[in-house]
């Protein structure tokens, strides 16, 4: 408690973390399997990008240096580091939703209008409302197999009503469209803080489940109906979002509902188990983490100039403050996939994936990447072009912690030149899940 | 003198081993409430204090009535056990005989509270889990366990006091053990609401609002605190016996239930009294134990098929104490 008063241990302690969680990436040197932790390169990206993500809310905040402030992020990247690697099934559903707590605090502590509350508990009740039944799988998972271990796992699930529950909990986290509407509303009331956690780490925490399960309960390989139905719903309901983006004037909400377009090519990209799919969805999850939150610190910066969130008093930041505005025009681009970015791999990379499928997922998918560029392309010119609006006030130009900020969310982007990071090396896990198997079959013999 | 009374009365009704002194223990505590009940200084308390003893001498003839014929013979007559588990819903507070909670909590101090939710539940606790001779009563109650838990959280939502809130709550959490006195577990769930409870109004009735507000998160059953464990345990149970009806009612009254939990949580946590008392915040971590009790002393997660079968086994040992206590009372 005494070094967590210091602001800047704190902060000097996560950056020496984001180094070492750096080491993690070579995964010949890594790999790690015991009774609690099972450690692969997605987690390893999903841990170094949490500590970032971390580091980077402190630099983001700097008027802020309160410790129940600090206690809370970092009780979250404690819970968030432990979920990642963790290997025992009822210890990784405890935290997933052990991180709702300290979300919940940053949104109701440090959010701006009295709906804050309202949309904690939105928040909340849509969270645990549908990993509740994920608890009654694990439960009866662990009871037929006799093990909460993740690498023991060997059970095909037959039933499609126990699929369902075991998406339903990732897919609300996600979230898919027609559950999605905690997460505007959860936006637009948190702070910066919680905005860019609950953006850059938490959704993705729903996808790091839907890759943990799918290869738990080894639902992905037979292509049921249900299946085809989840990802039909999830790449209309990216495009619906993308079209909602259009019609928003809060650049908060705005952000939010791309990225809810955004996470649909990571529903369709690991349910449709391929090599392809699950490569574009590990890029898209790790490139929408740094790209939104920055969107999310850039809309708030623009918010301090201005003194308002709404598309309609915020134009012509051209003129007045350049500066902000460059990075406006460098964070559309990325969020809309232009070609050097880790977007572009993502985006691309679903494609052959979804060729497999079938041509009409194509079609959409074509249509959703040309509305995404619509709306970034939107956001930026009603942000930044025109007459400038008289309500933007004296101030002056960014400081040097908010282009600290900005530049250290697009620095990591640098990964796009290593990209063997991002393939789920199902081959390591496959070995080690028949070590175990022979394991556990020399433990059952006695009793069968 | 009168706390005393209070804590001997369930350990008089649980050690003997006849039914009559069990329920006088019974009796015991209700009359050493009564003082408790006219000691605060609300002037609804005389009221609420009639009110008390009308309904539980109700049920104590109720109980005696058909206690004596129940005990008495052992060959089984529905009606009589139909009339003994009324008898107990009204000591108890649940599903039919509930009304009275809310309104009496309501009108309490806090000390009164926390006897009357607590230590006085443990004796009709161990009486309910004795009628479990057949099939018949096994449904019965767990049908009216589920029942308290979907009523207490509905009734829940519609509080505005925090004192009725903490009523409805311990409506639904009765509705659970009733539940697990079906399944087992009951012992362990009941030790675990009373450790919540009583700090948690402890902290109301010491000012420290962040401690409070910390353990009506953990009442409500969200992960990382003790009371999820408590609430697991009695699912994984209920899923061992293969009642899934069950699983999915409780998932259903635990989130009707956080609802109300979490507006009262934010009203709390949002004010500024946050004179956190040293000692109560210990036990604030405490509460947060949840996960470490998984991690060290629930090993038998971590492992394999030999070990669920030692969980079976333990699980047969933590209700061994009731079972004694049902052959017991068979056997006078």
């Amino acid at each position: 408690m005494v070094l967590i008063n210091s602001w800047s241990v704190t902060f000097c302690t996560i950056v020496m973390l984001v180094f070492i969680s750096m080491l993690s990436f070579n995964q010949y040197f890594s790999n790690i399997m015991n009774y609690i932790f099972l450690y692969n390169n997605v987690s390893s990206l999903l841990i170094f990008l949490s500590i970032l993500l971390v580091g980077l809310c402190f630099i983001s905040t700097p008027e802020n240096k309160k410790s129940r402030y600090m206690m809370c992020l970092l009780s979250l990247l404690f819970i968030l580091v432990i979920v990642f690697s963790v290997n025992n099934m009822l210890l990784f559903y405890i935290f997933f939703e052990a991180s709702l707590i300290p979300t919940l605090l940053l949104i109701i502590s440090w959010g701006y209008q009295p709906e804050r509350l309202q949309a904690g508990s939105y928040m909340m009740l849509y969270t645990v409302c549908a990993s509740l039944p994920l608890l009654m799988v694990l439960l009866y998972w662990s009871y037929s197999e006799g093990s909460f271990m993740m690498c023991l796992s060997t059970m095909t699930t037959n039933y499609e009503s126990m699929n369902f529950f075991v998406y339903l909990a990732f897919l609300v986290k996600l979230p898919m469209y027609s559950c999605h509407l905690w997460l505007p509303k959860a936006h637009v009331e948190a702070s910066l803080a919680g905005s860019m956690i609950l953006a850059g780490i938490l959704l993705k925490l729903g996808g790091y489940g839907l890759i943990q399960m799918n290869y738990i309960f080894n639902i992905s390989g037979n292509k049921s109906t249900f299946l085809i139905f989840i990802m039909s719903l999830s790449i209309w309901g990216g495009l619906l979002a993308s079209l909602m983006c259009l019609r928003q004037v809060d650049m908060k909400a705005f952000i939010a509902y791309s990225s809810i377009g955004h996470m649909a090519l990571v529903i369709i990209g690991i349910l449709n188990d391929q090599v392809w799919g699950i490569l574009s969805s590990i890029i898209t999850m790790y490139a929408h983490g740094l790209c939104s939150s920055a969107m999310f610190c850039i809309a708030y910066y623009s918010y301090l100039k201005v003194r308002s969130r709404s598309l309609m008093h915020i134009k012509g930041l051209l003129q007045v403050y350049p500066m902000l505005s460059f990075f406006w025009f460098f964070l559309c681009s990325i969020n809309m996939a232009v070609p050097p970015t880790l977007n572009l791999l993502g985006e691309m990379f679903v494609i052959p994936s979804l060729w497999s499928l079938s041509i009409l997922f194509i079609f959409v998918m074509g249509l959703m990447i040309f509305f995404s560029g619509v709306y970034n392309m939107f956001l930026y010119t009603s942000i930044n072009h025109g007459v400038h609006s008289k309500y933007i006030l004296y101030s002056v130009s960014m400081n040097s912690s908010q282009y600290m900020s900005l530049i250290m969310h697009m620095f990591p982007m640098i990964l796009f030149l290593k990209l063997e990071l991002f393939f789920f090396q199902k081959k390591i896990i496959v070995e080690l899940q028949n070590q175990c198997f022979s394991v556990k079959l020399f433990w059952n013999e006695p009793h069968q | 003198m009168i706390f005393f009374i209070c804590f001997i009365s369930p350990v008089i009704s649980l050690s003997s081993s006849d039914w009559i002194i069990s329920w006088i223990g019974m009796e015991i505590g209700m009359i050493g409430l009564f003082p408790l009940l006219m000691m605060n200084y609300f002037s609804s308390s005389k009221e609420s204090m009639m009110k008390y003893f009308l309904i539980q001498s109700l049920a104590s003839m109720m109980m005696f009535v058909s206690g004596i014929i129940f005990f008495n013979n052992l060959e089984q007559m529905n009606m009589i056990n139909y009339l003994f588990l009324m008898s107990l819903s009204l000591k108890l507070g649940i599903f039919p005989g509930h009304f009275w909670v809310p309104s009496l909590v309501n009108s309490l101090s806090w000390v009164s509270n926390m006897m009357l939710l607590g230590p006085l539940k443990i004796a009709p606790m161990g009486f309910l889990s004795m009628l479990i001779l057949s099939n018949d009563m096994l449904y019965l109650i767990m049908l009216l366990g589920i029942f308290s838990a979907i009523i207490g959280s509905i009734l829940g939502n519609n509080q505005t006091s925090i004192r009725s809130m903490i009523g409805s709550s311990s409506i639904s959490h009765s509705g659970w053990m009733c539940v697990g006195v079906c399944f087992g577990y009951i012992w362990g769930y009941m030790l675990g609401y009373l450790i919540i409870l009583t700090f948690m109004l402890l902290s109301l009735f010491m000012v420290d609002y962040l401690s409070f507000s910390v353990m009506l998160l953990s009442l409500s059953g969200l992960p990382p605190f003790i009371m999820f464990l408590m609430k697991m345990k009695i699912l994984l149970y209920s899923l061992f016996s293969l009642e899934y009806i069950v699983f999915f009612v409780l998932i259903l009254s635990s989130v009707i239930s956080l609802n109300f939990y979490l507006k009262f949580f934010y009203s709390y946590f949002l004010t500024n009294k946050w004179n956190s008392k040293f000692l109560l915040s210990i036990f604030c971590l405490l509460n947060l134990l949840g996960i470490a009790f998984v991690c060290f002393f629930e090993s038998k997660f971590f492992c394999n098929k030999l070990l669920i079968y030692f969980y079976q086994f333990s699980d047969s040992c933590v209700d061994s104490f009731q079972q004694t206590m049902k052959m017991l009372v068979l056997c006078t």
